[in-house]
């Protein structure tokens, strides 16, 4: 193995049941590398992300993260998942909800006052410390993807994965999380799933085109030929290119 | 009411006391582990090991008074039934999910079936109708100590593992991820509500288990900000549940199983209608 590869899929197959999700699909992520996974509903964009995360294990093929099972590297990574998935009537506060992305190392009892530094110290980066004794559950949906985000870098991972950080979020909304991941991935290689192909801009290396199989475009490649055989369907694409003031 | 509590210091009415200080007794563990119950969405679980520790009852006395077993009594067999079908439940829910409300169905019928058929063919009258609804009026000493260390267990540990329970109940992956044995502590959640659902359903009986674990803790999470506010708020609600339910049951003569249920149910759905129209309100000002 290199030691620039942070992620190596080696003819990995998937199936729930007897339906096949994943098929034969190989590539590799270089370490720093920002990474968009592309791809239609059930193209098994999800699934990849989490067998990348150990949360299951491939049928066939093997995934090495830092040259180790997935489960074995998990203090690394930091796991923003989709934030519609929540109970909107869970009673958690902010804090409490970024203080999860410290239970890996956290003994038995109560957080302690670094650990809950540690968590205005992140929440800060998103200019969110105000919301901290807030309920999660009154926030808005961009809010919300804030202090997911919050909670997956508070334990100062190497490799963020991010499930649909732009679904049903404004425009205004995506653009200032585009800015951030743009700097988080100065520290840390980033692979996010989207549905939004605008989202594909200047600051992603490569697009790994999900939908059984996989295949790995460089972003500067990415042509509507490609991305149709990838959906599989005409699809409209719109480009999002950066205005420079 | 002032009638109600001038009773409870009549020396010669300790079956009163000893009601009242099971229901708060018990309070505690209806108000940590419910909390749970409600939060993980678990409460059909729980019924179902209410339910199937019927079983278990019935079991027991019919090894006991049938077999001559003389230690194996009904809340040892109870206990049996509710462990292992607590455990049955949440191996399945983790192993196998989208089969796991059959199973629970299927625990809940066979359970209570079971302890039915038992009870029938026990030598003897027993009524099965005391094991529903329980009767919160024949508490004895011993009740209490269960209830007093069965408290004592739950808050140990409800408050040692505080952060991983929270973690499980509101992203299980998450946690997985950040290292937790998600596995192993959904499990130990459910053997804790398998013991507070089996100890208090003995005492108090099945009905009234499942009102109390689930009716303070929906009440207490509509205004709760965190989770063990929730619990805190939810003790606090069952509390008063039991002490006006046994209030009016007294005063008026009525059954006090039923009486604190339907004053439970009666404060959630008022409590229901109210934050939803609270709600509502907002969003018209807005």
């Amino acid at each position: 193995m290199k030691k620039t590869d942070a992620i190596i899929v080696d003819k990995v197959s998937f199936s729930y049941d007897t339906v096949p999700v994943l098929d034969n699909v190989s590539f590799t992520v270089e370490n720093g590398a920002f990474i968009t996974m592309v791809g239609p509903n059930g193209g098994g964009k999800t699934t990849l992300l989490k067998l990348i995360l150990g949360l299951i294990k491939p049928r066939t093929g093997s995934i090495r993260v830092y040259g180790k099972q997935p489960d074995k590297v998990s203090d690394k990574i930091g796991y923003m998942p989709q934030y519609q998935l929540f109970d909107p009537w869970f009673p958690v506060t902010v804090a409490d909800v970024v203080l999860m992305g410290l239970l890996g190392k956290h003994p038995l009892g109560p957080y302690s006052k670094a650990e809950r530094k540690k968590v205005s110290d992140t929440l800060d980066i998103f200019s969110m410390t105000d919301y901290e004794t807030l309920p999660f559950s009154i926030l808005s949906g961009g809010q919300r993807q804030r202090v997911l985000l919050a909670r997956a870098l508070v334990s100062n991972p190497e490799l963020l994965l991010l499930d649909e950080p732009t679904a049903n979020v404004d425009i205004e909304v995506e653009t200032r999380l585009m800015d951030i991941l743009e700097e988080l991935n100065r520290k840390m290689t980033i692979i996010m799933v989207t549905h939004d192909l605008g989202f594909v801009t200047e600051a992603v290396n490569d697009c790994v085109c999900v939908n059984k199989k996989a295949f790995v475009h460089p972003t500067s490649e990415l042509t509507g030929d490609v991305l149709q055989e990838c959906y599989g369907q005409t699809i409209r694409i719109i480009r999002h290119d950066k205005i420079k003031d | 009411m002032a009638h109600f509590f001038s009773a409870l210091g009549n020396p010669d009415i300790v079956f009163l006391r000893y009601a009242l200080l099971v229901g708060l007794l018990g309070s505690i563990a209806f108000g940590i582990v419910g909390t749970y119950v409600v939060t993980r969405r678990i409460s059909y679980i729980a019924g179902a090991i209410a339910h199937s520790a019927l079983g278990g009852i019935g079991a027991g006395l019919y090894i006991q008074i049938k077999l001559g077993v003389q230690w194996f009594s009904p809340v040892l067999g109870a206990v049996i039934s509710a462990l292992g079908a607590g455990i049955i439940i949440g191996v399945v829910s983790l192993y196998a999910k989208q089969r796991e409300d059959t199973v629970i169905g299927a625990i809940w019928a066979i359970g209570m079936a079971a302890g039915i058929l038992l009870i029938s063919k026990t030598p003897g009258y027993v009524e099965p109708m005391s094991y529903l609804f329980g009767n919160i009026l024949l508490i004895s000493k011993t009740d209490l100590i269960v209830v007093s260390v069965l408290d004592i267990l739950v808050v140990i540990l409800g408050s040692l593992f505080y952060n991983k329970f929270l973690a499980v109940c509101f992203d299980e992956e998450f946690a997985k991820i950040r290292g937790t044995r998600i596995g192993l502590f959904y499990l130990l959640l459910i053997c804790l509500t398998s013991l507070t659902v089996v100890l208090m359903v003995t005492i108090v009986g099945i009905v009234m288990v499942i009102a109390l674990l689930t009716l303070p803790a929906a009440v207490a999470g509509l205004f709760s900000k965190k989770l063990w506010q929730m619990m805190i708020f939810s003790t606090l609600i069952c509390m008063v549940f039991t002490v006006f339910g046994l209030g009016l049951s007294y005063i008026y003569d009525m059954p006090t199983g039923s009486n604190i249920i339907l004053f439970a149910g009666a404060v959630y759905l008022l409590s229901i209608a109210c934050s939803f129209l609270l709600k509502k309100g907002k969003k018209i000002k807005k």
